[in-house]
């Protein structure tokens, strides 16, 4: 209790600490945008993007990022598209999947449990350098399909990992009851199993949705340059090397799936624990 | 109310990779009987209730309902009930709806759900909770939720599994004259499942004692409290002095030596000079303080439980813990006449003396 008494104050340091830690490097980012010269060792830019506006033959700043030459919107759109068909697809791979890495016994069960983590091991360059030699032969390259399998290495070994502690905490009395209730096998999942894992669902999906979204050299090497997102995208602008006010701009765009799906989970789970007294 | 169905079991069997934990039951429920399963946990008693509701599969035996064999039959379509010890309450639902799952998953209609609803919480009287969630209720009002789940469905033959283990003392005994009162209410074929013989004596037609697998003897509590089949089934069903002695002529008639004087034997097919193990229950000695060197025995310590007094009385080479009435408590030490009713010793010979 003493101890409790003595610490709002640390708390609030931490509490500070912690928000200068996650917000910190957003802040350069953020003047940057709005940035047209900005030098070291000045604090500030010496000058503002709008202002040098009428004198550039080229859109500047914010103005760029929000014009088609940007091709901004496309970014986003295909990101949140490949995102989400990669989290559902992932989903229904790995529900079943952890449901019986969970509950039942096989030869072979650590072996394949390692096997599942492989692909966190072997680098990213080179899993997606050979995808993209046998999507070339197969025509997936350059497509949406191919880039979605793509994206499924990764995450799969997550969401397994994810989703098998999930049913390992859930109880199987409860499926069994529903059983005898007179739930058939699929009522009894659709009623029961999903709605009482569903916090772990979307903690996965969310797990899923964000590493898809942030993923670069998969999509890069898969696209072939027809299929942009956000990471793509940024990563052309920087490529050469300088950090101007629209690079700042996408970089801050491309922040936001994430946080936003963030806030929106969070305020549903807490809803649901609320309800469910968890 | 539903028609009362029989059950029989036959030759039920089932292992487990490296135990068997069922090896061959018989048994027959007549409907509308309340037949409970009591022994250690380990002998089998879960797994019966698991095959009967179909969670898990059979090696060999049939499952009879009606002499209709239901074991082929889906898990879903067995119409049975199955209340788990830990009641397995749907926490995402509240207490109407996880009432109400029965009849949701078979399609029954809205208003006839909602009536049946309202009956089923009426019925185990818990009328007003129907919008709270499990994890706001306490131990009893989740228990008779998933009474009321169950008995909703209108199960052919209902099972509770330990249903009140997780309750304290007082609760339970509530519980148990309320379940059976239900059960006989409705005329509904149970098997109940405990490890506590007392509420098996209380709640039961008939009890069937397991061990290791096996049903060791099934019949009326009173039947297999005072006339079990061997030494194991008497101290599986109550407290039990079980005393080793040699059977002895006594007249034309045979008797059995307890260290107190021999007693006349109720059981024929014994010989002279067989040793046997003989069971008296506590409460059936009879004791009369006496004068130091007039007794059969000495109080070696008393145990004061309430209605009664736990006497541990030394009388020859054996030691006897004997039950009397409490109102008068005799010292340590005192001397006693020990007196039992020859109708109120069994004794068992010695191929079923090992327990």
């Amino acid at each position: 209790m003493a101890r409790s008494q003595a610490s709002p104050h640390a708390a609030r340091f931490y509490v500070v600490l912690i928000v200068l830690f996650m917000v910190g490097p957003f802040v350069p980012l953020l003047v940057q945008s709005f940035a047209f010269q900005w030098d070291w060792p000045n604090l500030l830019p010496s000058e503002w993007w709008f202002t040098a506006r009428d004198r550039a033959r080229l859109p500047l700043g914010w103005d760029y990022v929000l014009s088609p030459y940007s091709r901004l919107g496309e970014a986003v759109l295909n990101t949140v598209l490949i995102g989400s068909a990669t989290t559902l697809i992932c989903l229904a791979i790995c529900l079943p999947a952890a449901r019986v890495l969970a509950r039942e016994d096989f030869a072979g069960k650590r072996a394949f449990e390692f096997y599942l983590s492989m692909p966190l091991i072997v680098p990213e360059a080179a899993v997606g350098l050979a995808l993209s030699v046998m999507f070339v032969r197969v025509g997936l390259a350059g497509s949406y399909a191919g880039i979605i399998i793509a994206h499924l290495i990764p995450t799969i070994p997550y969401m397994v990992r994810m989703l098998t502690a999930v049913y390992q905490g859930l109880d199987r009395g409860f499926e069994e009851q529903a059983r005898v209730l007179g739930a058939s096998r699929s009522q009894a999942l659709r009623l029961v199993t999903i709605p009482m894992l569903l916090p772990g669902i979307l903690a996965g999906c969310l797990f899923t949705f964000l590493v898809s979204t942030n993923l670069f050299l998969l999509t890069f090497l898969l696209g072939q340059g027809k299929i942009i997102t956000l990471p793509t995208l940024l990563f052309a602008k920087i490529s050469g090397g300088s950090l101007d006010a629209s690079a700042a701009g996408i970089a801050l765009v491309a922040t936001l799936p994430g946080i936003v799906l963030l806030l929106i989970s969070e305020r549903y789970l807490n809803g649901l624990n609320q309800l469910t007294g968890r | 109310m539903p028609a009362m169905t029989s059950v029989a079991l036959q030759g039920l069997a089932k292992s487990f990779p490296g135990a068997t934990a069922l090896a061959g039951i018989d048994l027959t429920i007549a409907p509308g009987e309340l037949v409970t399963l009591l022994g250690p946990s380990g002998c089998g008693k879960s797994t019966m209730l698991r095959l009967i509701a179909g969670l898990d599969e059979r090696d060999q035996g049939a499952i009879l309902f009606d002499g209709h064999d239901i074991s082929g039959l889906e898990v879903s379509e067995r119409n049975v009930g199955l209340v788990f010890q830990r009641y397995a309450l749907f926490p995402h639902m509240t207490v109407r709806r996880n009432i109400a799952f029965g009849l949701r998953v078979r399609g029954t209609p809205d208003t006839e759900v909602n009536s049946r609803v309202n009956e089923a919480l009426d019925t185990v009287q818990l009328g007003e909770l129907g919008e709270r969630f499990p994890h706001q209720l306490s131990g009893g009002q989740m228990q008779r939720v998933a009474l009321a789940r169950t008995l909703i469905t209108r199960p052919r033959l209902l099972m509770l599994d330990e249903p009140f283990a997780a309750l304290d003392a007082d609760l339970r005994r509530q519980m148990r004259s309320f379940v059976r009162d239900l059960q006989q209410r409705l005329g509904l074929t149970t098997i109940f499942v405990t490890h506590d013989q007392a509420e098996a004596m209380e709640i039961s037609d008939r009890i069937a004692v397991m061990q290791a697998g096996r049903i060791l003897q099934v019949d009326q509590p009173e039947t297999i409290y005072h006339r079990p089949v061997s030494a194991v089934v008497a101290r599986m069903t109550g407290e039990a002095n079980l005393v080793p002695g040699s059977v002895v002529g006594l007249g034309d008639a045979l008797g059995v030596e307890l260290g107190f004087g021999p007693v006349p034997l109720r059981q024929n097919g014994f010989t002279p000079g067989t040793k046997v193990l003989s069971l008296i229950r506590p409460e059936a000695i009879a004791i009369t303080p006496v004068d130091p060197g007039d007794g059969h025995g000495a109080i070696q310590s008393s145990a004061f439980m309430g209605q009664s007094i736990r006497y541990s009385i030394t009388a020859g080479p054996n030691t006897f813990l004997v039950d009397a009435v409490s109102t008068r408590r005799l010292v340590d030490g005192q001397s006693v006449l020990m007196r039992v009713d020859p109708a109120h010793v069994s004794v068992f010979p010695p191929a079923n003396n090992q327990a």
